[in-house]
């Protein structure tokens, strides 16, 4: 790795060491030391170890010290370094064709383009991110960014001396671009709220896929009950305020994120029937698909909230890759019918369903492609596991879930979407 | 409505009882004779009659026309439904579905056809491509799913607003679950000769090699529920589809020639043909690709002349043109060629390649079919449109794409490679052999925008008149070091091959390569990926 350092542009950019500080819990800190990576040195430079959440991490600028969270099997956080790929090899040795090689963090990527998501993998664009941190939120399970930084392959700079195309840095890469695209996760207004995006994220997960899932106490029920609409429902479902959103600007007729039930983690899916009927646009089922893939490698169980009326995409291969990645699903899978499961085959797995999963429907709920299907209480022709109240709906989850995790549940992780493109 | 069978059981007795002809001879001719009629009355005469009014083809023409002749041996011929909310009555006989086991080009397959004599939703209710699905599984041997559309109008109603099956018969296709699980095992072609939505258009979505019609649709839900969906056959060509043909004669030659380069299942023997070719230098292939940096060629020509006469067969030309996919072969051995076409934005890389690229490399890389890279591209082409179309997100799916290949790749740099496209394009140092023709430039950026952004301090001192000719001077500078004697210097680039001799180069090795390959034991991790993203 380079010994790239992390020079602020102006006065009060916040150094690697700040960021973390303000990032970790408070005296966790410790800085890497020479260490050999590779067949380079690393330094403090380049970011060390500290914990978040009384766990260990590994934070590196723009994806340096990766392969030492791999190694250790603990989360990583790469923080954006403010240069792109230019600054680290580009400007060494001009003419020498390894800078290719340096220039896109070769390594590094190679590392995390095989890598089958055995860690967390955050990152935080912060500053100004233009090759190698950018190139790295791609692999990420986690991408926040903050107002006023963009993120872009290369910098408007190199596109007017390339393309002749003049863009200000916010049109080319900023949150408003990303928060559509679906490439941020989290918009954040604020570098405090970075810190506490990313605690809150690998708050949720394991430390590494196959290590104990993060289960906490019973907190405290919902102050609601369930009803349709994608919030409402989330809301009436999971612990109280603990539901943490992920993409909530892309293809919004589908809602997802991680929460609690009972103090289980959990990923979150529901269809919002105020957007677009709660359609699966293409982009809806790229947004599942991510979500899917993420709690699979980590062995989070999934809830779905379905009222919709099914995909709604021109052709017909990107619905199918949402059926693909539920239907490769090992971890448990919970389905709540709340009014239409139109399209059910694609998004409700029926006869492959595994011993884990539980389908249930409320009263009024109908299934079928096309809105005359049977409603639930004929029963005959569900597959649902039973009719359940929406009262009755969060007690019927958790215990599913107890049962199924056992007392002390560990992370089982899914042998497969772990091999999946990490972005969609 | 065809006779239910049960109706015939009368038959044996009373042939029994007359004592002439002895029973086991009665029987085989009562099954001839229902095998007559319910072969060629399918749906019903008047609908046959229709299909024939509409110059269409039956099912069983279908198949007739399409397999080798004479091959087909037909499985499920007196399914009936047994959905009692699709179709409360049972028959006609069939169950909607065609389908068998037949041989193409001498080799297995196994085919199931929508019988469009029957109603739409009656197609799909039997599991009978689900049973035919899991023989072709089981034996080994690619599978084929045709879907024909509604011949007759009357047909592709729904009857009674009660054929949308249930949660339990998993959206009226049994085979759906197999083929969602299936990380292309076996080859699954999927063709689309009429209009098609539901459950005939599951497969399309999850097959090897899309061929559909010009002018029909495709898409989940009916097109009068779902105006949004455009006819993608007629309008903008959509990347999922790989094959556009004008008629389904067309469609079935497409089907075979793709067949013809996959092994039957996936880890098994590659079809390699006899290998009498040329291997010699080639003295005509330099002359393809023009020296001066800036001129376009037609990558396909070359593409062509490395690969043996003939056998280059092109997967979705129409779309992402800038980069060119398909399958050929060398020496006899069947090859994938992923190259950038210079003809197109000068071979930029946008989104859409990158999703065009990753779907060919997962599909080699599933079936074990050796990787051709050839490269010539200035980059990834950025811009805020493509900052928009989740460029990053694309470029780093094709980046862990190329990096988890398990297939032997060999990659050639024909004349530019910078940045992290030759990161990536190069396998991410996956690539079994990295080559370079002699006039390729590899470096971290194109020089000449290297040298604008390298040295803009330097030139915004120097007066307007000045500055073109100090950046051409530096772009040169730069230029020096971008031959590929530098990269070959470090082991970036294995080797630098005259254009003449790359055809015998690459043949050379995938041949070694191919003989020294242990058995695939595992299905490489690219076979679960989607086919569209």
């Amino acid at each position: 790795m380079s010994h790239a350092t992390a020079k602020p542009a102006r006065p009060s950019r916040p150094t690697l060491r700040e960021h973390i500080e303000r990032l970790a819990d408070p005296g966790t800190y410790t800085p890497a030391q020479h260490f050999s990576e590779g067949m380079d040195l690393v330094s403090e430079a380049d970011g060390g170890e500290a914990l978040i959440g009384g766990r260990p991490v590994t934070v590196g600028l723009s994806g340096h010290l990766v392969m030492r969270a791999l190694n250790r099997r603990q989360p990583y956080v790469a923080i954006s370094s403010g240069t792109g790929g230019l600054a680290r090899g580009g400007r060494r040795n001009l003419g020498v064709l390894d800078t290719v090689w340096g220039m896109s963090g070769g390594p590094m990527l190679a590392e995390m383009a095989s890598r089958r998501r055995d860690v967390p993998v955050v990152s935080a664009i912060v500053h100004h991110s233009f090759g190698d941190s950018s190139f790295f939120t791609g692999m990420s399970d986690y991408v926040v960014q903050l107002k006023g930084a963009c993120m872009a392959l290369t910098g408007p700079r190199v596109l007017a001396i390339g393309t002749s195309e003049q863009v200000t840095m916010e049109e080319l890469g900023g949150v408003d671009v990303h928060a559509r695209n679906g490439q941020a996760d989290t918009i954040a207004e604020t570098l405090d709220e970075v810190y506490a995006a990313i605690r809150r994220f690998l708050s949720f997960l394991p430390t590494a896929a196959g290590a104990p899932l993060p289960v906490t106490g019973p907190g405290p029920g919902p102050d609601r009950e369930p009803e349709p609409g994608a919030r409402q429902l989330i809301d009436g479902l999971c612990d109280r305020g603990s539901f943490f959103e992920l993409r909530r600007d892309f293809a919004p007729s589908l809602v997802t994120g991680l929460a609690r039930l009972d103090g289980i983690p959990v990923g979150v899916l529901a269809s919002e029937p105020a957007v677009d009927d709660g359609a699966f646009s293409a982009d809806a089922c790229l947004k599942a698909t991510r979500l899917v893939c993420t709690c699979d490698a980590f062995g989070l169980p999934i809830v779905f909230g379905i009222d919709s009326p099914g995909p709604r995409v021109e052709g017909i291969s990107r619905a199918m890759m949402l059926a693909q990645a539920i239907q490769l699903a090992e971890v448990p899978k919970c389905w709540v019918i709340t009014g239409r499961a139109h399209g059910t085959g694609l998004l409700v797995t029926g006869p492959a369903r595994i011993a884990t999963d539980l389908v249930i429907a409320w009263p009024g709920a109908r299934a079928g492609y096309d809105g005359a299907g049977p409603s639930a209480a004929d029963e005959e022709h569900w597959a649902a596991d039973g009719i359940v109240s929406p009262a009755g709906t969060r007690a019927a989850l958790s215990a599913h879930l107890r049962a199924v995790l056992g007392p002390a549940p560990v992370s089982r992780p899914g042998r497969t979407l772990c091999t999946w493109p990490a972005g969609f | 409505m065809t006779t239910p069978l049960t109706d015939g059981a009368g038959g044996t007795s009373s042939a029994a009882a007359t004592a002439e002809i002895p029973e086991e001879i009665v029987t085989v001719e009562r099954l001839r004779e229902l095998r007559e009629r319910v072969t060629t009355q399918m749906g019903g005469p008047e609908a046959v009659r229709a299909i024939h009014a509409a110059g269409r083809r039956t099912a069983r023409e279908h198949i007739a026309e399409f397999v080798d002749p004479g091959s087909f041996s037909e499985v499920g011929t007196f399914a009936t439904f047994v959905d009692k909310v699709t179709a409360p009555d049972p028959g006609p006989y069939g169950g909607g579905i065609i389908g068998g086991h037949a041989s193409l080009d001498g080799r297995p397959v196994t085919v199931a056809v929508d019988d469009d004599s029957v109603t739409a939703p009656a197609r799909r209710s039997t599991g009978k491509a689900a049973r035919l699905y899991q023989m072709a599984l089981q034996q080994r041997r690619p599978y084929i799913e045709v879907a024909t559309g509604d011949a007759i109008p009357s047909l592709a109603a729904r009857p009674g607003k009660t054929g949308t099956p249930s949660a339990r018969t998993f959206g009226a296709e049994p085979a759906f679950p197999y083929l969602l699980e299936r990380q292309r095992a076996i080859p699954v072609v999927s063709m689309v000769l009429g209009d098609t939505s539901g459950a005939s258009s599951f497969s399309a979505g999850l097959c090897d090699f899309l061929v559909q019609l010009k002018g029909t649709s495709l898409s989940l839900a009916p097109a009068a529920a779902n105006a949004e969906s455009a006819p993608n056959g007629a309008g903008q060509p959509a990347g999922e589809v790989d094959a556009i043909v004008d008629s389904p004669d067309e469609a079935y030659a497409a089907a075979r020639r793709f067949l013809s380069y996959l092994p039957s299942y996936a880890g098994g023997p590659l079809p390699v043909t006899d290998a009498d070719v040329p291997l010699g230098y080639d003295d005509q292939i330099a002359r393809l690709v023009p020296a001066r940096r800036s001129r376009a060629y037609d990558m396909k020509a070359v593409i062509r002349r490395i690969c043996d006469e003939g056998t280059f067969f092109e997967l979705k030309p129409a779309y992402a043109r800038n980069v060119v996919t398909g399958f050929g072969r060398l020496a006899g051995i069947p090859v994938g060629v992923l190259a950038n076409a210079p003809m197109r934005m000068a071979g930029g890389l946008t989104p859409e390649c990158c999703l065009k690229a990753v779907s060919f490399v997962c599909l080699c890389d599933a079936f074990g079919i050796p990787l051709l890279v050839l490269q010539d591209t200035p980059g990834f082409l950025v811009s805020a449109q493509a900052e928009r179309d989740r460029a990053i997100v694309r470029v780093m799916t094709l980046l862990q794409a190329m990096s988890l290949i398990t297939v032997p790749a060999v990659s050639v740099v024909i004349r530019k490679a910078f940045g992290l496209a030759f990161v990536i394009l190069d396998g991410n140092r996956a690539v079994d052999l990295s080559l370079a023709w002699p006039g390729a430039e590899i470096g971290f950026m194109d020089p000449p925008v290297a040298a604008n952004v390298l040295f803009e301090p330097q030139i915004k001192q120097l007066p307007e008149h000045e500055r073109a000719a100090f950046l051409a001077a530096k772009a040169a500078e730069l230029g020096v070091g971008f031959e590929p004697y530098g990269v070959a210097a470090n082991l970036t680039i294995d080797e630098i091959v005259e254009p003449g001799e790359t055809r015998g180069v690459v043949a050379g090795y995938l041949k070694n390569s191919l003989a020294a390959r242990p058995p695939r034991t595992a299905p490489s991790p690219l076979a679960s990926w989607p086919r569209w993203y």
